[in-house]
């Protein structure tokens, strides 16, 4: 849609636009490729260029919500970890649910398919991509086009083209950011005198006599460990920083061409103490063999490393959760009896609560990858009309994440005085494939282009993990000093694939195209029947106005795509481990079943895509329909069979939405260009069957389903009616048949059994947007341009489980401000928000409920990007272009959401997916550039 | 040319459909997390595994055990912590939702019972791989612990299915028109699974295939120590099916059946192996989690090990009234009855039982780790020692038998063997009327101290409400641990109703 908008940016605001001659070489090189295209596939072709990479200077991933339609993401401010990536809707309950990437052809995951390290901790895999590495990148959403990947396109692909060198003199492009980035992140809590009072309540609740309460220092401000007003989740606060640093060095003769590119990026986190560092060194070296024959290497490596925490549900290792719930008249200092101040952090407090100074300065939380590609291509012009191409790729990704709690200053985790735990992953893939292409006339107005190729993928996963507790020492970190191993885990997957592809396009006087693709899968993640699968697809274009400056295509398309990433050895029967005392014994686990498929998704689209006005106009205008069937679940036996569940076929999920996009393009002269674009993308998913039964996960008070009729990962909980002032007013039990007290929330009773249970639970919210996308505008005027993007979502909520954890009210930690308007009697009823305190929650007030249900529309600036091209009239000699930029990230929202950030993410899990844990929120950052180009 | 053109075109598809066909291999991946049942059944420590496997379930859920036969009977009451579903064993109101209903844990040990005897006849005795009575006693143990799932199954719920081959992979069955067919289990629905293979049997029907499967145990699991016929573990005696093990629970089983010559045959055989253990070291098999004390006293029971996997019951959970521990403190002794039955200051077992222990009421065999109320269990430690067959039990089970075939003066005999080994004095015949309803009262108490809060008082409770004649005594003995008139009527009343004296569930429910 955007391809000529595109051209135009790569063209004036690209890296290489000091060197004019080059730059429009490359532009119709690029021109060229582009209209074919356009012609021969629908999905866009994404240029990238510096304001993109800006944008998306940290991760690319994070840059690609709003130009692009059909594409949603929600990251938070965790630096280095993954987000969520959501094309066309979610597809699946038990399967991955994220875009495969393809960076020139070789396949990466988005984040590693092993569960958080610590709880929100979800690695990116994805850093390895530096995005100044980036020429182009297509987002392949539709089913015909996906066919082509098969069993891994059920989530859509990303493709992206990484730069390589070209014919011309040899030419460095030096590249430095630095910047910084803040954050609000300061929930309302009470201060030091009404948290003493609350502590006083609760205490008092629990059965202490007002006599022992006096004796307690805790209530005597003029002790000197307990006189202070800290206001704890400030003391964790910081500036993040941003330093980049790029070097490319390129150019080649006829022959031969090479590139040469290393980067280094460091981003420190707006928490302090966490940070992300990388590495990426790429190196390509493409030579002619023969006139008919080029061969192409490409050799990569990338290192990163990074220290964080769990910025997520495990509550006693989530900072900032820490902070919040610390008491406000502590000090992170340790104070003498005689009040004097020690240079020396305080350790657990007399309530049992971990310093969160000590947290952060103590927890030793480290991670480390290294991830080595290579590839060796040849390509052969056998003849004018034919051609082939081969190549064998090498990719080794080692991640190794490290943890280590010590005792001092935090409190103990049940058995649990100090732990370290070490994770190894690594991903190992080895893939051959080739493709015969074959293109020509059939008959003077009828072209045809076909292709015919195989691969073979080899992939291994592998992971290893330990956890050993309670060693002798806080500086005991290796794992053999722990008293005793927690958990020990290894799991090792393998995944052979086969390939064999055929497609086929006719072109009738460029009006009308007719494609067919075919891919047959076989995958060894599957038992006789399931091992084989054809994906198949078919599309029509049709030019139905073209001229020079106008043209019309409607077009129409089916493909199946589908998920094949299923572990756990479902073809065989399996014996599965079953401890007994000190002994591992083993027992029928699996069953064979052989019937099991990949989850299928037909997808149709249809849609229009015009140029208009003499190009004032372009737009672009799809409908599309998804259907999953075959969903992968559990299906449970009668409990007399005595056997684990086991997985089926068995559940159908349909995504539909439409997607429109638009760019306006008013002034298209010479010395200035302005455009406006804007793209919406509507989004209805609904699970239309699960045979087996709504399934539903829990993680802490937060409760999702998938369930027939609702959206999938639906949250799923009660609904809050009120709350009861007296006695009379109840008419309900709990569901264990015990009575709910005046102060308790009013919970529907929906079945109107009178007992409040697992049956009044319903769908409370979704995380699911209604609608979502991005507009923005871009100006150049001579070597000056402006660009800007908004963003927003618009009908999709959040559970807001840090508030919910915040207002609790079972134990003696601090709460928000809320709780001081709770309800405390019938003659003091508060302000109807919150029920009665009750150390431990006796009455399940605070199971999932719509109470911390809130809508997640937003409105952001993403980003606003401005870039100067120096004015070089006197090329200073070996100085070909300087180029100075700032660009602001996040700068302004608009949201009603009361946390941190209605942009969350909480996990990769579908039925997870808008849960506010209290991570970090993105940051607003401010980052200055300067490009200098030899 | 056209050599060149064959090259071209048909060197490549010859090339793919040679691997093609040649990658059957490369498709065939092993997964890791699981081993292949068809590489199993080659030797010992194959065989070995799978009958750990076969106990595994068990041991996390003695809780349940507890609840249904120590809960529901007149030694145990609700503790500080109101935990409804406890309560309603407490109070023998259990509901089909009550989740420690759920019987599951035992036919998943029947499953696997059932698979090893399936698959066992692929292994024949081959040198060193395994003894001919090694093989023996493989078959053995199978039998042995599903004659116990199904004996604490008929117990508990009256009619109960009895799956007895093994159907995970496919049911065998004979349709309505008298055709033998074979399904796929996993492709079954459950009221097809129901119709064919979950029909409820009739009591006396499991009766009889708990005694067949203990009438080959006794035979394949022979040998002349304790039990597996070879140099075993210290703790593999307790924690496994035993010689020893299956005479007492045939002597158990036969008592429930009426076969009263059989129950003292069995006890007598077991007595002649066995011995009771010395009253100064019978606490230490709950006070420590150690084999050597748990196999003197008992042939039949699960340990635990925290600090490897956190292998651990919830009894701890269940009974420790301290927060810090895991303790929710649910349920703790009924004291006056309590005392009532502990009446004699010199018994040792009162001290371990139970205890108070700061201003609480506690069962002390799961958190206590002394005699005198100090030392407990780490927190989380939930690891003490779950008993079932009792050596004690033995000679008392057969002071019963003998009692019932008019035997008083033999009955009298067992009841002072384990009267001494607990450092008791002997009844003399003076002491106590000697007519068969007192010597039984004395029986009973003797086992009721014994075995107090181990999951069995219930079941002794029901065997004379329904097997030895004493009607109403449910009724009377559990009645008796309220103290307010009103609820203890209301519990005689309800226990006065042989309907409910069976567990009610909805398997449905629990899948």
């Amino acid at each position: 849609m955007f391809n000529k908008y595109k051209i135009f940016f790569f063209c004036f605001l690209g890296l290489n636009v000091p060197r004019l001659a080059l730059a429009q070489e490359e532009t119709e090189e690029r021109a060229d490729t582009t209209k074919q295209a356009v012609l021969a596939v629908s999905p866009k072709e994404k240029e990238w260029n510096d304001i993109y990479s800006m944008r998306s200077m940290f991760l690319f991933d994070r840059g690609l919500m709003g130009e692009e339609a059909g594409v949603y993401t929600a990251y938070n401010g965790f630096v280095g970890n993954a987000g969520l990536m959501m094309i066309r809707g979610v597809t699946s309950v038990n399967l991955n649910t994220s875009p495969y990437v393809f960076v020139d052809g070789l396949p990466a995951r988005q984040a590693p398919n092993v569960g958080p390290f610590a709880s929100g901790v979800l690695h990116s895999n994805l850093t390895f991509i530096n995005p100044l590495d980036i020429v182009s990148m297509r987002i392949v959403k539709d089913g015909y086009s996906n066919v082509l990947y098969g069993g891994r396109a059920g989530n859509g692909i990303i493709e992206m083209e990484i730069d390589k060198g070209t014919t011309g003199t040899a030419t460095i492009d030096a590249a430095v950011r630095v910047g910084f980035m803040d954050a609000d992140f300061e929930p309302s809590l009470m201060n030091a005198a009404e948290y003493r009072a609350y502590l006083y309540q609760m205490m008092s609740d629990r059965g202490y006599s007002a006599g022992e309460l006096q004796q307690n220092p805790l209530f005597d401000p003029s002790q000197p460990a307990y006189s202070h007003e800290t206001y704890w989740p400030g003391e964790l606060s910081q500036k993040g920083l941003f330093s980049d640093v790029y070097l490319k060095m390129k150019g080649g003769d006829g022959d031969t061409h090479y590139l040469f590119s290393i980067g280094y990026t460091s981003e420190s986190e707006v928490l302090k103490e966490v940070k992300d560092q990388r590495i990426n060194m790429r190196f390509n070296l493409d030579f002619k063999i023969s006139p008919k024959v080029k061969i192409s290497n490409l050799f990569a490596y990338n290192y990163g490393n990074n220290r964080f925490f769990g910025e997520g549900s495990n509550w006693k290792q989530n900072p900032l959760f820490v902070s919040a719930a610390k008491a406000p008249f502590m000090s992170k200092d340790y104070y003498s009896a005689e009040g004097i101040k020690v240079e020396q952090l305080a350790g657990v407090d007399a309530l049992g609560m971990t310093n969160p100074a000590a947290l952060v300065e103590g927890l030793n939380n480290k991670g480390l990858s290294n991830k080595v590609d290579a590839l060796i291509r040849g390509d052969w012009t056998i003849n004018s009309k034919t051609s082939a191409n081969a190549e064998v790729m090498v990719s080794y990704n080692s991640m190794t994440e490290k943890l280590h709690q010590p005792a001092e200053g935090i409190a103990m985790d049940r058995y649990i005085e100090r732990q370290s735990a070490k994770r190894s992953y690594s991903e190992y893939l080895m893939r051959w494939k080739a493709l015969v292409n074959r293109h020509g006339n059939i008959l003077e107005d009828l072209t045809y282009n076909a292709n015919a190729g195989l691969s073979m993928d080899m992939y291994e996963e592998k992971m290893i993990f330990g956890r050993t507790v309670n060693a002798a020492s806080d500086e005991m970190e290796s794992l053999d000093k722990g008293k005793f191993v927690d958990s020990l885990a290894n799991t090792r997957y393998e995944h052979n694939m086969m390939n064999v592809y055929l497609s086929g396009g006719l072109n009738w006087r460029n009006k009308l195209n007719l494609g067919a693709n075919f891919n047959l899968e076989r995958s060894s993640n599957f038992g006789a029947d399931g091992a084989w699968n054809l994906y198949a697809g078919a599309e029509v274009r049709w030019k139905a106005l073209q001229t020079a400056s106008e043209w019309v295509e409607l077009f129409g398309q089916y493909g199946r795509t589908g998920n094949n990433d299923v572990r756990g050895g479902y073809y065989a029967r399996l014996y599965k481990p079953a401890a007994y005392y000190i002994y591992g014994g083993v027992y029928l686990g699996n069953v064979r079943n052989d019937d099991l498929k990949p989850e299928y998704t037909h997808n149709y689209d249809a849609g229009v895509n015009a140029a208009l006005f003499g190009n004032l106009l372009e737009v672009g205008a799809s409908y599309y329909y998804r259907k999953t069937v075959g969903l992968i679940t559990q299906k449970s036996l009668p409990i007399e069979i005595g056997l684990d569940p086991q997985y089926e076929n068995n559940g159908d999920v349909v995504n539909q939405g439409v997607e429109v996009s638009l760019a306006v393009n008013p002034i298209q002269k010479n010395d200035l260009k302005w455009s406006i674009f804007a793209t919406i993308s509507t989004l209805k998913n609904e699970v239309k069957s699960l045979k087996n039964g709504e399934i539903v996960r829990t993680m802490d008070q937060f409760t999702a389903v998938a369930k027939e009729g609702e959206e999938l990962g639906a949250f799923y909980g009660y609904k809050v009616k009120g709350i009861y002032n007296t006695k009379a007013e109840i008419d309900v039990v709990k569901s264990d048949g015990s009575e709910y007290q005046p102060g308790d929330y009013k919970m529907e009773d929906i079945n109107g059994d009178h007992k409040i249970n697992g049956l009044d639970r319903q769908v409370i919210g979704s995380p699911i947007p209604e609608f979502y996308g991005g507009f923005g505008t871009n100006l150049t005027w001579k070597g000056l341009s402006f660009a800007a993007l908004f963003t927003y979502s618009y009908g999709n909520d959040v559970y807001n489980l840090f508030r919910q954890r915040l207002s609790m009210m079972s134990d003696y930690s601090n709460q928000s401000r809320d709780v001081l308007n709770r309800w405390v009697s019938a003659e003091q009823p508060g302000n109807g928000w919150l029920p009665r305190s009750a150390y431990g929650d006796p009455s399940n007030n605070f199971v999932t409920s719509d109470r911390w249900v809130e809508d997640g529309s937003y409105l952001r600036l993403k980003s606003i990007a401005v870039q100067y091209d120096v004015p070089m009239k006197n090329r200073m000699g070996f100085i070909k272009g300087v180029r100075v930029s700032v660009n602001c990230n996040n700068l302004w929202t608009l949201s009603g959401y009361s946390g941190f950030d209605p942009e969350v993410f909480s996990g990769l899990d579908p039925l997870m997916r808008g849960v506010d844990c209290g991570a970090t929120p993105s940051p607003r950052s401010y980052i200055f550039g300067l490009n200098v180009s030899f | 040319m056209r050599i060149m053109r064959y090259i071209k075109w048909k060197l490549p598809v010859v090339a793919c459909c040679v691997m093609l066909t040649a990658c059957g291999d490369f498709f065939d991946v092993d997964p890791i997390d699981g081993a292949s049942p068809d590489d199993f059944y080659t030797n010992n420590s194959e065989l070995n595994s799978v009958a750990y496997g076969m106990y595994a379930p068990l041991s996390p859920e003695v809780h349940k055990l507890f609840l249904w036969g120590s809960a529901r009977a007149d030694l145990v009451t609700e503790g500080e912590t109101k935990d409804v579903y406890v309560s309603e064993f407490i109070n023998n109101t259990v509901s089909t939702l009550n989740p420690y209903t759920d019987y599951g844990f035992l036919y998943k040990s029947i499953a696997r019972c059932n698979h090893q005897l399936k698959n066992l006849p692929r292994m024949q005795p081959n040198g060193d791989k395994v003894t001919a009575t090694r093989l023996k006693i493989f078959y053995g143990e199978a039998y042995f612990l599903r004659a116990w799932c199904y004996f604490q199954l008929v117990r508990t719920f009256g009619q109960v299915p009895l799956v007895l081959e093994e159907v995970a992979d496919d049911v065998t069955f004979e349709d309505e028109k008298g055709n033998i067919v074979k399904m796929n289990t996993i492709t079954m629905t459950d009221e097809e699974l129901r119709a064919v293979v979950l029909q409820p049997a009739q009591e006396q029907e499991v009766w009889k295939a708990i005694m067949s499967d203990l009438a080959k145990a006794r035979v394949l699991i022979n040998g002349t120590s304790y039990a597996l016929g070879f140099a075993p573990p210290a703790e593999e005696p307790l924690i496994r099916a035993s010689w020893i093990g299956a005479y007492a629970l045939s002597a158990e089983v036969a008592l429930w059946n009426g076969l009263y010559q059989e129950a003292s045959a069995y006890a007598e055989f077991f007595i002649k192996q066995g011995k009771l253990g010395a009253a100064s070291t019978w606490p230490q098999q709950y006070t420590t989690t150690a084999a050597a004390s748990a196999t003197t006293y008992n042939s039949f029971g699960f340990m635990y090990v925290f600090e490897q996997g956190f292998r651990t019951q919830r009894l701890q959970e269940f009974t420790s009234p301290i927060e810090a521990d895991g303790g929710r403190y649910l349920v703790k002794p009924k004291m006056t009855v309590c005392s009532q039955l502990f009446n004699e200051p010199l018994d040792i077992r009162s001290k371990v039982s139970y205890m108070r222990v700061n201003r609480k009421d506690v069962i002390w065999k799961y958190i206590g780790l002394d005699e005198e109320g100090k030392s407990m269990r780490k927190p989380y430690e939930s690891i003490a020692n779950w008993y079932i067959l009792k050596h004690a039990d033995v000679y008392l089970i057969r002071g019963i038998a003998e009692n019932e075939l008019g035997n008083t003066g033999a009955a009298l005999e067992m009841l002072n063997v384990v009267r001494v080994a607990r450092g008791l004095q002997k009844y003399k015949r003076d002491d106590i009327a000697l007519d068969k309803a007192n010597m039984k009262e004395q029986l009973f108490k003797e086992k009721a101290r014994e075995d107090a809060f181990e999951g069995k008082r219930w079941y002794d409770l029901l065997l004379r409400e329904t097997r030895l004649g004493e009607s109403g005594i449910i009724a009377r003995t559990v009645s008796a641990k309220y103290d307010d008139e009103n609820q203890k009527n209301e519990v005689y009343s309800r226990l006065s109703n042989p309907a409910n004296w069976y567990l009610p569930i909805e398997p449905e429910r629990w899948k």
